[in-house]
């Protein structure tokens, strides 16, 4: 089920009512939000909603046994278990394919010819190809995953108490505004407010809410449709047909348009949620605005980066060891963090590239005696380089999220140099697009808090007609169609 | 990546009581399928012949003529004719 859809609106609208009209009757609610997640989960295939339960069930099973393990030892070998079903699960859906034609294969090739027995490769592929085809990933799976491992994990530090029913853990695992695309919302953070249900003596920021909902649908419907449309999306196809400039144009695009799409999802998820009552983190803060790559990691999919950190960085070390070392974990982290997003060499470079120049940002600023973190008190002629800079820096590393294969990659790599010819694409409208998209950053953390005050205050039926007015005017402006989240894939 | 304090939204800021709330959800909604009701319908009759198309239509059917004739489809079409029209002119050619 999509958000800017007729169903998810008749969706929303029983689920709401049935939450606030179920009050007096908090087990049946708690069921109920079960129940509409599931079926906003199903709604792709009842399969994902099966494997989804049955996910909530075990993990939640396996952290009441590591919270009552007598040892630590016991502890410990129950969570790496834990961790290494829910890896085995996801990397079944996610990378087998992977694995198998884009490692096993080109590695078994030269192998086989020198021994001579490819015509046996050609056969088990004949036969494996078939049997991966079949696997549907489904939506999602990278996001509930990660809340799972983190919660195990979070109980085996006692970090985070155990939840006080297999339904209150499920609720939190598959609360439908953040199952499919995020945030990752932490169990310490969720799972403490699906214990208790809000009751009506709380005040809903319907002001928050309706214009992080409004805001998302017009940077998703109007700016990233657009983007896509017009700009990204012929430049990514064909590369060799564009010049530099529209090829430039392109990849500014899809730096706005990735930006648009994924935190509009975020700013409806966390919408949805505030109406039901319920708190989200937030998830981008003006990221293009960021002075080092170190900084756009702290405002980019903040509830990923933190997951990386918290659960990956530091166990692995973080920076207590040496500075080698602490590279090391750094590559390590963003590699594996390129490989979450999806199955291809492409984010495995993308990772790499991230974690290579983090490392070398460190060097540099120690270096130049920079502190680790750019300071507010940078003046602000350094500060407007360092953001273009890092502009320049992640649209370079989009070409490689973006691009279907290395080939592609490297066709935008040499049309970049290729400044022969019209601009094709370049148009006063892409423009205002453009700009609009990247101003839409301002709307990110609190800056609009004094707005969201403003309109709260207003009359429950003013500020139903504002929001439907302002609605309806995103709806016809936006394309005919709904096109998918790019972060659905993931 | 370490040492910074992960931002969560502050649960206690201001906003209006469940009541009110769902009085302004329940405005929206009937406004929104008012406003849209026309548009609705005609994407429903694009849906491909079978359950689905047959249900909303006959579910839509009544609101489309509701949202007709109320008027309140114009701002729809409206927008569709300008603002939509002069964005997304390179993709309806």
């Amino acid at each position: 089920m999509l958000f800017p859809t007729t169903v998810f609106a008749l969706f929303f609208a029983v689920v709401f009512a049935l939450h606030w009209g179920l009050v007096r009757f908090p087990l049946t609610r708690k069921i109920v939000l079960l129940g509409a997640s599931l079926f906003f989960y199903g709604y792709w295939s009842w399969k994902f909603a099966l494997m989804l339960l049955a996910s909530a069930l075990l993990n939640h099973g396996a952290a009441v046994l590591i919270d009552r393990a007598g040892d630590r030892k016991t502890g410990r070998k129950l969570v790496a278990l834990t961790v290494a079903a829910n890896l085995l699960v996801l990397g079944i859906f996610k990378y087998t394919g992977f694995l198998f034609t884009r490692l096993m294969v080109p590695l078994a090739v030269p192998l086989c010819s020198w021994l001579g027995t490819t015509e046996q490769l050609i056969g088990l592929q004949e036969r494996v190809l078939p049997f991966i085809e079949r696997i549907v990933l489904p939506v999602g799976i990278s996001f509930y995953t990660f809340q799972a491992l983190s919660y195990v994990a979070d109980v085996y530090w006692r970090k985070t108490a155990v939840a006080r029913s297999a339904l209150d853990f499920a609720n939190y695992l598959a609360f439908f505004p953040q199952l499919v695309a995020g945030p990752i919302v932490r169990a310490s953070a969720l799972l403490p407010q699906m214990a208790v249900f809000p009751d009506r003596s709380v005040r809903l920021d319907t002001g928050r809410a309706a214009t992080l909902i409004m805001g998302g649908l017009f940077k998703k419907m109007v700016v990233a449709n657009w983007l896509s449309e017009h700009l990204a999306d012929p430049v990514f196809a064909m590369p060799e047909a564009y010049g530099g400039g529209d090829i430039l144009l392109g990849v500014y695009a899809y730096a706005l348009q990735i930006y648009c799409d994924f935190s509009a999802y975020s700013d409806i998820a966390i919408g949805c949620a505030l109406l039901l009552g319920f708190h989200f983190p937030i998830n981008f803060h003006a990221p293009y605005f960021a002075v080092t790559l170190q900084e756009f990691w702290r405002r980019w999919h903040i509830s990923l980066s933190t997951w990386l950190r918290d659960y990956l960085y530091i166990p692995l070390g973080g920076s207590r060891g040496s500075r080698m070392r602490t590279r090391v974990n750094l590559l390590l982290t963003f590699l594996l963090g390129g490989l979450w997003h999806g199955a291809g060499w492409t984010f495995v470079l993308w990772g790499a590239f991230h974690g290579v120049y983090l490392s070398l940002e460190r060097v540099v600023r120690n270096a130049l005696g920079l502190p680790e973190k750019p300071s507010a008190h940078t003046p602000f002629f350094l500060a407007v380089l360092g953001r273009i800079w890092i502009f320049q820096v992640v649209c370079f590393s989009w070409i490689l999220f973006r691009a279907s294969n290395l080939s592609v990659a490297g066709d935008v790599l040499r049309g970049l140099c290729r400044w022969n010819g019209p601009c094709e694409l370049f148009s006063v409208t892409a423009v205002w697009v453009l700009g609009i998209g990247f101003l839409l950053q301002f709307l990110d953390g609190e800056r609009l808090r004094p707005v969201w005050n403003v309109v709260s205050r207003w009359p429950g039926w003013i500020q139903g007609a504002v929001a439907a007015v302002i609605l309806t005017m995103i709806l016809g402006m936006g394309p005919t169609g709904v096109s998918p989240f790019i972060y659905f894939q993931f | 990546m370490e040492h910074e304090s992960d931002i969560y939204d502050n649960p206690h800021n201001g906003g209006i009581v469940v009541k009110r709330a769902c009085f302004c959800v329940g405005v929206f909604f009937t406004l929104m399928v008012l406003l849209n009701g026309v548009s609705m319908y005609k994407s429903a009759m694009r849906l491909e012949y079978g359950r689905t198309h047959d249900f909303w239509v006959a579910v839509l059917s009544p609101v489309e003529r509701v949202s007709r004739s109320s008027g309140l489809f114009r701002l729809r079409e409206w927008t569709e004719m300008t603002l939509g029209a002069w964005l997304n002119k390179l993709s309806k050619k």
